[in-house]
């Protein structure tokens, strides 16, 4: 072997040095994944010294790292002298190592990108490989809150932000889903439609303010009565629908019977006004007849008119 | 008498390398056919005293004029030339009747061996004037062939992606133990744009999944990404051997293993063509699960012309649909041109 001049070797103390201090997790293999390399990375967040490692077996050392997985990469590598890639997506870390940042961490443990290389030998067989270990907690933690808040968002689009009833977009979605539903399926369900009755006065003689805590009360009230698989939307300013599926109209008819009762019944009070006010229901069971959703929605506002005239602070069923 | 030697491949630089393998002596006298008809018509009319041919090929490819002539009872020595070094694709050349198998690119020494082991021509002593003999007239080509540089350029470029595919496909069978079918590479100048509309095999409603790999080298530049149809996903755990084959960490799984086989082999397979080294960065999560434009639609912002090769794999008896794009940058293409010239001289 040609000896190494003083240049060289200088050179070689260097390399060693940025190898050992690099922010990478570098861990040099042999096949039967015996350390032989455990940079200064590797140390600092293992807790563990090159020497106390040197010559252990990986799955010893770390009992939870998935055997088989690694195994497998490792393998591909070998035979086929390619580098393999795995992400923090498919798998969170190789090696749990806890989060050390006390402000900005916000994660519980640092997330890992990992590459598993190749290292030949002069003969130019695959002799060991090198697992390079990428902190990428920021880079997780970013993209994790950015999709919890396109979660948020597309949940906020779908409310309706004076009552936080759905909107009537998401609304209107629900009705047509129940209405192809009860076409492949059947079974009952039922449309309720109702509005405030004389709004627009209670509007021009308290103001709007007043006219949208009205609003608010109707759709708490109405929330109030509903069970878990009933949705009920805003469908325009003061009008309201309530789809109620596996629900007949004796059923629909109880509902809507407690929430008049207890629109009636109790005042709102804004701003030291007591105001009581009544609503207009319309029922509408979906039956045969109706040919799509908007049909349906037509029984209901029908039958929500047919209370008005009647005289209003009543519950009519279309027939 | 110089022997009759015809080359058949549809790229013309492929035309030109095999040409260039031949002794200088033989070098303008062969001919040539761009497909596998082509040459079958040319060689029912007179057979030749040897054929060069190449394997993937558009309509009649390598392996159907090996069978055409083996059912005509056609005698001709046939040698195959091919980036296709999985073992599997040599066995059925062989089995068809192929008397010896090049990989791309060829060697000149490989070629004037195969001429004197089957009597065809040896190439006198090298103290003789074959270095000065005068090679003014090019190789006689077919009509039409196409002059304009772009063209050429497109041509010479999926001959690379033809050679580079076939290290990478040897990769993948070797570690499924299957063969992969060829597929021919396409290569289209393409605006970013127009990114999605490029992935021709893309149905509209169905969902994908990608991943990419940003490539960088002296002067070029790019970014690799694979395109997996979830509906391919299982199956493709599957074959991978994968103790876990549901969850949603098995599709990135997936996409990754492909990848790094597929892009590793193939980059570097580009880069010993082209003299060049190629890094290649740790691979990204494109999306997953959405329809291709919604892939590639906030990735539209910056308008520039890209130079895109696509390689639709497909796995035999398999329903594995799987796109591979590489995408040069508009500023790797003086770069690429350069050196793709030179390989062509």
């Amino acid at each position: 072997m040609p000896s190494l001049n003083s240049e060289s070797l200088s050179s070689f103390h260097w390399m060693a040095n940025m190898v050992e201090s690099v922010e990478v997790g570098l861990v040099v293999l042999d096949l039967d994944f015996r350390v032989q390399m455990w940079n200064g990375f590797m140390e600092h967040h293992s807790g563990m010294t090159a020497s106390k490692v040197h010559n252990q077996v990986l799955f010893e050392l770390f009992p939870d790292i998935p055997r088989a997985w690694l195994s497998s990469k490792v393998e591909a590598v070998t035979q086929l002298n390619t580098r393999a890639f795995t992400s923090w997506e498919q798998r969170p870390y190789l090696l749990r190592f806890r989060n050390t940042r006390p402000i900005t961490g916000t994660e519980e443990f640092m997330y890992q990108n990992l590459t598993i290389s190749p290292l030949c030998g002069p003969s130019g067989k695959v002799e060991k490989v090198c697992l390079m270990i990428y902190d990428v907690t920021d880079i997780a933690s970013n993209k994790r809150a950015l999709e919890r808040a396109n979660d948020q968002l597309a949940k906020l689009s779908m409310i309706d932000r004076l009552t936080g009833l759905l909107n009537r977009g998401t609304w209107e979605n629900l009705l047509d889903a129940e209405f192809s539903r009860y076409r492949r399926y059947g079974s009952n369900s039922t449309l309720v439609m109702f509005d405030i009755d004389h709004f627009k006065a209670i509007n021009d003689r308290f103001g709007h303010l007043v006219g949208d805590e009205v609003i608010r009360h109707t759709a708490a009230t109405t929330r109030s009565h509903l069970r878990h698989s009933d949705s009920a939307g805003r469908y325009g300013g003061e009008e309201f629908g309530i789809i109620l599926p596996e629900t007949d109209t004796e059923g629909a008819l109880t509902i809507c019977k407690r929430i008049l009762s207890a629109i009636s019944r109790e005042p709102v009070t804004v701003d030291s006004h007591n105001i009581t006010y009544t609503i207009s229901i319309g029922v509408a069971p979906l039956t045969d007849r109706p040919k799509n959703y908007m049909a349906w929605l037509e029984q209901a506002d029908q039958a929500m008119y047919s209370a008005k005239q009647a005289g209003r602070n009543q519950i009519v069923t279309f027939s | 008498m110089l022997p009759d030697i015809l080359i058949c491949d549809d790229s013309e630089m492929a035309r030109k390398q095999m040409a260039r393998a031949l002794p200088a002596a033989l070098r303008h006298q062969v001919s040539f056919c761009r497909n596998g008809s082509e040459a079958l018509a040319r060689i029912r009319h007179s057979v030749p005293d040897m054929l060069f041919l190449d394997l993937n090929m558009p309509d009649l490819d390598g392996y159907e004029v090996l069978e055409h002539l083996r059912s005509e009872q056609i005698e001709l020595l046939t040698i195959v030339v091919s980036g296709d070094i999985q073992p599997q694709a040599k066995a059925r050349v062989f089995s068809l009747g192929a008397v010896a198998f090049l990989n791309k690119p060829t060697a000149p020494e490989k070629v004037a061996k195969l001429l004197a082991q089957y009597g065809i021509y040896c190439e006198p002593e090298k103290s003789s004037l074959s270095g000065s003999q005068p090679e003014t007239n090019t190789p006689s080509y077919p009509a039409s062939i196409n002059s304009d540089p772009q063209l050429l350029l497109n041509d010479y470029l999926r001959e690379i992606a033809n050679v580079a595919m076939g290290r990478s496909s040897d990769l993948l069978a070797r570690l499924l133990g299957i063969f992969v079918r060829q597929p021919i590479p396409k290569v289209a100048f393409i605006a970013s744009s127009e990114l999605h509309m490029t992935i021709a095999a893309a149905d509209d409603e169905a969902h994908y999944s990608a991943v990419c790999h940003g490539f960088t080298g002296a002067g070029v530049a790019g970014e690799a990404m694979l395109l997996f149809a979830d509906s391919s996903f299982r199956e493709m755990a599957e074959m991978l051997h994968y103790d876990n084959l549901d969850g949603p960490a098995v599709n990135v799984e997936v996409l990754m293993d492909m990848s790094s086989i597929l892009f590793g082999a193939f980059l570097k397979g580009i880069g010993d063509q082209m003299d060049l080294r190629l890094g290649l960065s740790h691979p990204t999560v494109l999306g997953q699960h959405r329809q291709i434009n919604e892939l590639l639609d906030h990735h539209r912002n910056h308008e520039q012309q890209l130079l895109c090769i696509e390689i639709a794999y497909a796995i035999e008896n398999r329903n594995i649909q799987c796109d591979m794009l590489v995408l040069f940058t508009e500023d790797s293409l003086p770069f690429l041109q350069q050196r793709l010239q030179y390989l062509a001289e």
